[in-house]
């Protein structure tokens, strides 16, 4: 027996599409995969965010008060001070705030503009010097003096409306 | 070519005089530099002195201490004037920069022909260098 009888006696078809699925499924789970690996890479960045995170217990919930009238002459509380800036620089924030959350602070800027290179942060000499004019890096003092901070007090919020 | 009412106007000239910015003027190029160039090395021979014109620069030196550089007339380079001529810190571009650029040799030349002009020049040079210290001599940070 030859050619298709026998290819059909052998289940050959079967055989072939069956083969075909599982090597088209296999590159399919493959593109996925590489597709993703940005995130699953970014996740592990967050490891230690994300522990803490899971760690920490749940608050209880203070019950709401009616609000208090104010004395004419009272103080308002002090509130941190929010900044506006683009979503792209908002990202580009949250990627450095990561990078300088493993260097430690005070930190190098020369070690953080190669790690964002490192990371594919697009723009990091463009961003690195708008977030110093911004005053959100500063410069540590006394014998630090050439070492940055990142200004924890400062809350940054999208001009887009996100937080 | 650079005028001489060009470097005139930068604050690390102002007390040269009239002929003495026309020979700098002379010897100047105008130079443009993209964002995330590297201008020079540590390390490196240092062969040019830079005065930056616009932009910012970040000077990283190689204990990790680092200074941005943005306001016109900032010196940089001046390891190209003293011993051993090399450059104490590497100069990246944070921004699209445009510096004046001077030959080291040629400053020389300059400096040979005119004491008071070299006596000017090694002064201003001398208080780029003291306000650098602390960043250039201060303890290292640690590597990650």
């Amino acid at each position: 027996m030859y050619g298709l009888q026998a290819i059909n006696a052998a289940n050959g078809w079967a055989v072939t599409i069956a083969g075909i699925s599982i090597v088209f499924t296999g590159l399919l789970v493959l593109a996925a995969a590489m597709a993703n690996l940005q995130k699953v890479l970014n996740l592990w960045d967050r490891k230690g965010d994300l522990l803490q995170f899971l760690k920490a217990k749940p608050e209880a919930q203070p019950v709401q008060q009616p609000p208090v009238p104010k004395e004419p002459g009272e103080p308002a509380a002090a509130k941190p001070t929010g900044m506006a800036l683009t979503s792209q620089q908002v990202e580009t924030a949250n990627a450095f705030q990561l990078i300088i959350n493993r260097l430690g602070e005070p930190f190098s800027l020369f070690q953080l503009l190669e790690k964002a290179s490192l990371h594919g942060i697009s723009h990091p000499h463009h961003h690195l010097d708008t977030f110093l004019k911004l005053h959100l890096i500063v410069e540590a003092e006394g014998d630090q003096v050439g070492l940055y901070k990142w200004r924890n007090d400062v809350q940054i919020v999208s001009a887009e409306g996100e937080a | 070519m650079v005028s001489t009412r060009e470097l005139r106007e930068l604050d690390f000239f102002k007390d040269f005089q009239e002929s003495e910015l026309a020979a700098l003027a002379s010897i100047a190029s105008l130079t443009r530099w993209n964002e995330g160039e590297a201008i020079f090395h540590a390390g490196t021979p240092a062969t040019y002195l830079y005065t930056l014109k616009s932009g910012t620069i970040l000077l990283c030196f190689p204990n990790g201490r680092s200074l941005p550089l943005r306001e016109e007339g900032h010196a940089l380079g001046w390891s190209s004037l003293v011993s051993p001529f090399r450059y104490t810190a590497t100069a990246l571009c944070l921004s699209d920069v445009r510096l004046y650029r001077f030959s080291g040799r040629e400053l020389y030349r300059l400096i040979q022909m005119d004491a008071a002009f070299g006596q000017r020049l090694m002064h201003k040079i001398a208080r780029v260098m003291e306000q650098r210290r602390l960043y250039r001599q201060g303890k290292s940070v640690r590597q990650e």
